[in-house]
C-alpha cells in the first residue's frame, strides 16, 4: 500500500484533485445532457414521448412530409370501431392503422371481415360491420329466399354487404361487393349467416364442440365454452331456451341463434 | 485488517466518510436512473453510456477526500454493475420500442384466447379495466359495460340493449377468466402530463392491452389475489367504514375513495399506500412472535414477503420488504453495521430497477424512493431526535412536492404540518385497529363495539386534518424556484448522507442547479 502511494499526488493536493475531477466528469455530464439535448427530442419529445413510442399515424414525421406539406390521408371510420370518426393516417397506411386510430374493434365487430393488411387510400370509408344475423334475416324477409337457395345467391365467396346504412336485399349485397372492388366504400363482410356458416342444419346443443358452437353467429370461443362447461355441469340442455342460463348469453343473443340450434338428436 | 493498522498517508479516519465506503449503492441507482431518463427522451447510446457512467464517478469522486484501499475494486464494482445495468436497461428498453414484434402477438395474427387470473382490477365509467396473469404472460384487458354479457362501445347514440355499467359484474382479483380479443400495443400519454397507459402498465408487468376484450369468469383462482378480495368483502361487512378503509388499505392495499380523497387534500395519501411503516409494523409483529425461534431472521423473510403480497405488492411495499431483506443478508454475513438505511434504500432501488426498468416511472415508486432517501439521509445527518422529527415532514414534503404536482397538477400545503403528526399518529393507530377489528372480523360478539373503537380516533383524526385545511388552504403547483429548491435540497442531503465534507456537499447541488439553469427553457 505504501508502494502504492507513491504514484499518487502530494497529499495536501489530493482532495482539491479529487474534487476537481469530480465536478469535472458532473459538468461533462450535464454538458452532455444539454448539448444532445436538442437535436435528440424535437419530434415528439415536447411529452418526452420518442417516436418509436408513438404509434403510425400520430407523429408529426409521418403526417407531414419533409417540405412541411400535408401528406396524411384522411379517412372516415365507422361501425364496430370504439370511437368513429375522420382520422388521418401517413400516406401508404394501412386498414389496421385506421382502425387502431379509431380505438380498435368494439366486442361485437366482424373482425374478420374486414382486412386489416389491405393498403388504405385517401378519403376513403372504412365500415366494420357488426357481428350479426340481421342482414340475413332482412334479406331473407326481403327476397324470399332461404336456406340453400340463399346461399346460391350470395356474391362469390360467401360474402355479403354488412350492417350499417341498412341492406335491404341481395341486390344490395351484391353492390357492396361491387363497391369493394372498385375500393371506393366500405368492407364487405363474411356474416356468420346466423347459425352455421350457411348449412341449413342446426347445431345440437348437447353435442356439438366448442369449434362447432362457434360457427354460431355471437358465439366465440370463451361463449362456447360456457356452454360445454354448462352442459358437462348441470346436465343436457332440455330446451334450446336453457341457452339463456349459460353465463353470458342473454336473450338478444339467444333470439339471433335460437334458429340455428336444436337440442334433439 | 483493521483500519487502525492502514499505514498509508492517505488513509485514516476521513478515508470513511466517502460516498464509496458509506453510500456506494447511491452512485449506482443515480446512474440507472439517469440512463432511463435518457434512454426515454431518445438520446445516443453511446452519449447514455458516458453520462451515466460519468455522472456516477463524479459523483464519488467529488464526495472522496481521501481515498481508501478499498476504494479502487469498489468503483471498479459500482463500473462494471452500472455498465452491465445500462446495458441491459437499454435492450429492454429496445425490445418495447417495437411492441407489436416484441411480447405481444401481431394484430393481424387474429385473435388472443386465453385463460387467467385476475390480478388488478380497475373499474372505469362505463365498464373496467383488468391486469390479468395468463400463459401469454401478463396483459391488461380493456372492456365495456358487464363481464359475462355482452359489451359494446360507449359510442354516442348507440348504447344498445346489451350495455349494463359495471357496478355489480367488475371482476375482482382472484377471478380466474376466459378471455378472447385483438391485442394492440400500450398506447403513450397523447399530451404533456397526460395518463401514459404503456409506462403505468408496463410498471406492472404487462406487455399489450386486448381492447374491447371479450371477458367472461369462470371460477375463483387459489392465490393471493383471492385472498384480498376475500378479505375486502369481510372487512367490508363486518367493519365501520373508516376502520374498514383504513385496515383495507394497509392489509390489502386497497384504497377507499373518499379516504384517498380526504388524505389527498391534506397531503397525506402516503398513509394509504403499503410502505415503509406497514411493512415495519408487520416486520415488528412477526420478530416479536417469532422471538422464541433461534432462526427467526430466516423465517420471517417469508412472512414479510407474504405480507407484501397479499397487500399487492405496491413499488413501496416492494422496496421496504427488500430493504429488510437486504438487512437480513447483512446481519447474516456477518455485516450488520454496514446496514445503513441510506445505502440500503438505494440498493433496495437499484435492485428494483434492474428487475423491471419500468418500475422508474411509477410514482408510486418515485414518490416512495425520494421520501425514504430523504428521511434516510436525515438519520445519517447526526441531528437530534427531535430535529429529526420537526424537519422530516418539511424536508419530504419539498422533496416530493415537485413529483407530486407533477402528477396531482397541486400540492396542498398543510401537508407539512399535517405529517409531522401523521406519522406518529398512524404508527399508533394501524395496530390499533388491526387488533380491535380481529373479534368483529372473527364473527365474535361485541365485535363491532371494539371496532367502534379506532372508528372513533379515525373520525377524530379526520376533523383535526379538516380542521389543519381550514387554516391552511393554499395549495402550491409546479414552478421553477420549486424544481430548484426541491431538487438543490435532495442533492444536498444525499451528498451529506454520503459522507461528503460540508463544502462538498454544497458544490453538488450547486453544479446540478447550473446545469438546470440550462436545461428549463
Amino acid at each position: 500500500m505504501i508502494g502504492a502511494d507513491r504514484f499518487l499526488p502530494e497529499r495536501k493536493y489530493l482532495p482539491l484533485i479529487l474534487a476537481g475531477s469530480g465536478a469535472i466528469c458532473l459538468v461533462l455530464a450535464l454538458l452532455l445532457v444539454i448539448l444532445l439535448r436538442g437535436p435528440a427530442s424535437s419530434p415528439g419529445a415536447d411529452n418526452g414521448v420518442p417516436d418509436e413510442f408513438v404509434r403510425e399515424g400520430e407523429s408529426d414525421h409521418e403526417l407531414y412530409g419533409a417540405d412541411g406539406t400535408e401528406s396524411a390521408w384522411v379517412v372516415y371510420v365507422t361501425g364496430e370501431v370504439m370511437r368513429p370518426g375522420v382520422y388521418e393516417i401517413p400516406q401508404g397506411g394501412r386498414i389496421n392503422d385506421a382502425v387502431r386510430m379509431a380505438g380498435g374493434f368494439t366486442a361485437l365487430a366482424d373482425r374478420e371481415a374486414v382486412n386489416l393488411a389491405e393498403e388504405a387510400e385517401d378519403g376513403i370509408h372504412i365500415r366494420v360491420p357488426e357481428r350479426t344475423v340481421e342482414i340475413l334475416y332482412q334479406i331473407e324477409e326481403n327476397t324470399g329466399l332461404k336456406g340453400e337457395a340463399l346461399n346460391e345467391r350470395r356474391p362469390a365467396g360467401g360474402e355479403l354487404a354488412s350492417r350499417g346504412q341498412g341492406v335491404n336485399d341481395a341486390k344490395e349485397a351484391k353492390e357492396a361487393k361491387e363497391a369493394k372492388n372498385s375500393r371506393q366504400n366500405s368492407y364487405v363482410s363474411r356474416p356468420s349467416l346466423g347459425g352455421a356458416s350457411g348449412v341449413s342444419e342446426k347445431i345440437n346443443i348437447n353435442e356439438a364442440t366448442e369449434d362447432e358452437l362457434q360457427r354460431l353467429s355471437g358465439i366465440g370461443p370463451v361463449l362456447a365454452g360456457a356452454i360445454v362447461a354448462y352442459r358437462e355441469t348441470n346436465g343436457p340442455f332440455s330446451e334450446t331456451e336453457d341457452l339463456i342460463k349459460v353465463k353470458g348469453i342473454g336473450r338478444k343473443r339467444f333470439e339471433s341463434v335460437k334458429d340455428f340450434v336444436t337440442v334433439s338428436r | 485488517m483493521s483500519r487502525s493498522k492502514i499505514s498509508s498517508p492517505y488513509l485514516g479516519r476521513a478515508a470513511h466518510e466517502s460516498p464509496l465506503s458509506k453510500a456506494p449503492a447511491f452512485p449506482l441507482l443515480a446512474g440507472l436512473s439517469i440512463s432511463l431518463m435518457l434512454l426515454d427522451a431518445r438520446y445516443p447510446f453511446w452519449a447514455v453510456i458516458i453520462i451515466s457512467l460519468s455522472a456516477p464517478a463524479g459523483w464519488c469522486l467529488l464526495g472522496t477526500s481521501r481515498p481508501n484501499r478499498s476504494s479502487g475494486p469498489v468503483i471498479a464494482a459500482l463500473l462494471i454493475v452500472g455498465s452491465l445495468g445500462v446495458f441491459y436497461i437499454a435492450s429492454e428498453m429496445e425490445s418495447a420500442q417495437k411492441p407489436e414484434f416484441a411480447d405481444m402477438p401481431s394484430i393481424l395474427a387474429g385473435p388472443v384466447t386465453s385463460r387467467g387470473t385476475v390480478l388488478i382490477s380497475r373499474k372505469l365509467n362505463h365498464g373496467g379495466t383488468v391486469l390479468v396473469s395468463t400463459p401469454l404472460g401478463k396483459c391488461v384487458l380493456k372492456f365495456w359495460g358487464d363481464p359475462g354479457i355482452s359489451y359494446r362501445s360507449e359510442n354516442k347514440g348507440q348504447k344498445g340493449e346489451a350495455f349494463k355499467p359495471a357496478d355489480g359484474g367488475l371482476l375482482s382479483a382472484g377471478d380466474y377468466v376466459a378471455f378472447s380479443g385483438f391485442p394492440e400495443p400500450l398506447q403513450r400519454a397523447k399530451k404533456p402530463g397526460g395518463f401514459d397507459e404503456f409506462l403505468y402498465w408496463k410498471a406492472r408487468g404487462a406487455g399489450f392491452i386486448l381492447s374491447s376484450a371479450e371477458v367472461q369468469k369462470i371460477g375463483v383462482s387459489i392465490g393471493f389475489a383471492r385472498w384480498r378480495t376475500l378479505i375486502d368483502a369481510r372487512a367490508a361487512a363486518t367493519l365501520p367504514p373508516r376502520t374498514a378503509g383504513y385496515l383495507l388499505a394497509a392489509l390489502t392495499g386497497s384504497r377507499d375513495e373518499s379516504l384517498t380523497s380526504l388524505h389527498r387534500s391534506v397531503g397525506t395519501s402516503h398513509l394509504l399506500a403499503v410502505s415503509g411503516a406497514h411493512v415495519g409494523i408487520a416486520f415488528g409483529i412477526f420478530w416479536f412472535f417469532l422471538r422464541r425461534f433461534r432462526l427467526r431472521l430466516f423465517l420471517v423473510s417469508p412472512f414479510i414477503w407474504a405480507y407484501v403480497f397479499l397487500s399487492g405488492a405496491a413499488p413501496s411495499a416492494l422496496r421496504a420488504a427488500l430493504m429488510i431483506q437486504l438487512v437480513i443478508m447483512g446481519r447474516v454475513a456477518g455485516r450488520a453495521g454496514t446496514g445503513k438505511a441510506f445505502n440500503t434504500v438505494s440498493a433496495a432501488g437499484a435492485v428494483m430497477l434492474l428487475c423491471n426498468p419500468w418500475l422508474f416511472w411509477d410514482v408510486g415508486w418515485r414518490l416512495s424512493m425520494i421520501a425514504v432517501l430523504t428521511l434516510s439521509s436525515l438519520t445519517a445527518l447526526k441531528i437530534s431526535p427531535g430535529g429529526v422529527f420537526f424537519l422530516a415532514s418539511p424536508l419530504v414534503w419539498l422533496t416530493t412536492t415537485l413529483q407530486s404536482s407533477l402528477v396531482f397538477g397541486s400540492s396542498p400545503v398543510v401537508g407539512i404540518a399535517a405529517n409531522i403528526f401523521a406519522l406518529p399518529a398512524f404508527s399508533v393507530l394501524f395496530p390499533l385497529a388491526f387488533v380491535c377489528s380481529i373479534p368483529a372480523l372473527a364473527g365474535f360478539p361485541l365485535g363491532s363495539a371494539t371496532a367502534a373503537v379506532p372508528e372513533f380516533l379515525f373520525l377524530r383524526w379526520e376533523r383535526l386534518s379538516q380542521n389543519l385545511l381550514a387554516l391552511c388552504p393554499w395549495e402550491i403547483s409546479f414552478t421553477a424556484p420549486l424544481l430548484f429548491a426541491g431538487m438543490a435540497a435532495m442533492t444536498y442531503l444525499c451528498a451529506a448522507a454520503s459522507g461528503f465534507g460540508a463544502w462538498r456537499s454544497f458544490a453538488a447541488p450547486a453544479i446540478l442547479c447550473a446545469g438546470l439553469c440550462f436545461l428549463i427553457p
